[in-house]
């Protein structure tokens, strides 16, 4: 994977809570606020299918973890610069996993970025029908 | 359970019984009616440790305990909990002390409780739910007994005319409700246990809020002025 994120690249995070998604089917702000570390985790999508993408978040993620995997929800990169947060790659556990970092210090605004960033944010469910 | 003050003293108080806002339907039963949409759906119980003068309401016997039951005038179900708070005030004339009683009249909202149980339901099975450290995969912090029970108490002092929010724990170990009315309509406000309501808002594409209020005995107002801000923006 190339070092430097582009702006017009997509990125995901996998949800293994079902307290993320609100019963509209749209993801809800607290899946994208960051973890005790500053940072939130994402994968980068760009030129992999849909299949591929949920592979890596069994693999690297669910399955990592011991949590079953409920869905993902895409942003382009583009949208998380405009929030003034930056993308750095961190190849661990996968090539393609990255991390949002430059949150704010205050709760109040990490919230309001992260319900911005979640408006604009596409929830793909995982398909268990077959 | 926090309270709600409605008026100060007795001259208040007497006025608000009986010259502005109740008129008493059924005396010896201790029943009024309350014209006001605020209170609607509570019961009133009315207490003072000591004697009253002549100036006690009809049909109150102070003394001892003394319920009152207010009841709405549209459904005729009980109204908020009513507390006349008594203390002395005592205040010297010439040689003689006089004692003085004032009075306290508070609201709680104990119909209003029952009317909340879905939601304090729903809350006590998110804290089960994230009671545990790491509940999301992503390291979240567990959901501590001080934000379960300051999240109790600010739905139970939510007013009865505010819509149900959705409750949301977040990964902060903080309690989170949320008022969703679309992609850019959303209002959140959460409570960790530190006296503190964080809240953050998309009120449309271009207006937004967030912030700090301290939270004590009550909701802060702009809390409750940004909630209905919400509705109407996304009317």
């Amino acid at each position: 994977m190339d070092k430097n994120i582009s702006h017009s690249e997509d990125l995901t995070r996998y949800i293994l809570n079902h307290h993320y998604i609100r019963s509209n089917k749209t993801v809800r702000w607290n899946a994208l606020i960051p973890n005790r570390d500053g940072e939130t985790s994402v994968y980068r999508i760009t030129g992999i299918s849909d299949t591929e993408i949920f592979e890596i978040g069994e693999m690297f993620v669910a399955n990592l973890i011991g949590k079953p995997l409920l869905g993902r929800t895409d942003i382009g990169v583009l949208k998380i610069f405009k929030q003034r947060l930056n993308v750095r790659p961190e190849p661990s556990p996968h090539p393609r996993h990255a991390n949002i970092y430059g949150w704010p210090d205050e709760r109040s605004e990490q919230r309001l970025i992260a319900m911005e960033l979640a408006a604009e944010a596409q929830l793909h469910l995982v398909d268990n029908s077959g | 359970m926090q309270h709600q003050s409605l008026v100060t003293d007795r001259k208040d108080f007497e006025k608000y019984l009986f010259a502005k806002s109740l008129t008493s339907v059924e005396d010896q039963k201790n029943e009024y009616y309350i014209p006001s949409s605020d209170y609607v759906e509570k019961t009133c119980v009315f207490t003072n440790p000591e004697n009253r003068e002549d100036t006690t309401p009809q049909g109150m016997s102070f003394g001892s305990l003394c319920t009152v039951i207010l009841r709405s005038p549209g459904t005729k179900k009980p109204l908020e909990d009513l507390y006349l708070k008594y203390t002395k005030d005592k205040k010297m004339s010439g040689d003689n002390e006089i004692n003085e009683d004032r009075f306290e009249v508070q609201v709680k909202s104990k119909v209003a409780d029952r009317n909340n149980r879905p939601l304090l339901d729903k809350l006590f099975q998110v804290y089960q739910e994230c009671s545990e450290n790491n509940w999301d995969g992503y390291d979240a912090q567990l959901i501590s007994k001080k934000a379960y029970f300051e999240a109790e108490k600010l739905i139970r002092l939510l007013p009865s005319h505010i819509k149900e929010p959705e409750i949301v724990p977040e990964p902060t170990g903080e309690i989170a409700l949320e008022w969703y009315q679309g992609k850019r309509f959303t209002f959140v406000i959460s409570v960790g246990g530190n006296n503190l309501i964080t809240y953050a808002g998309l009120f449309g594409s271009t207006s937004k809020a967030h912030g700090t209020e301290y939270f004590g005995a009550e909701v802060p107002a702009m809390i409750i002025e940004k909630i209905q801000r919400l509705f109407e923006r996304a009317k």
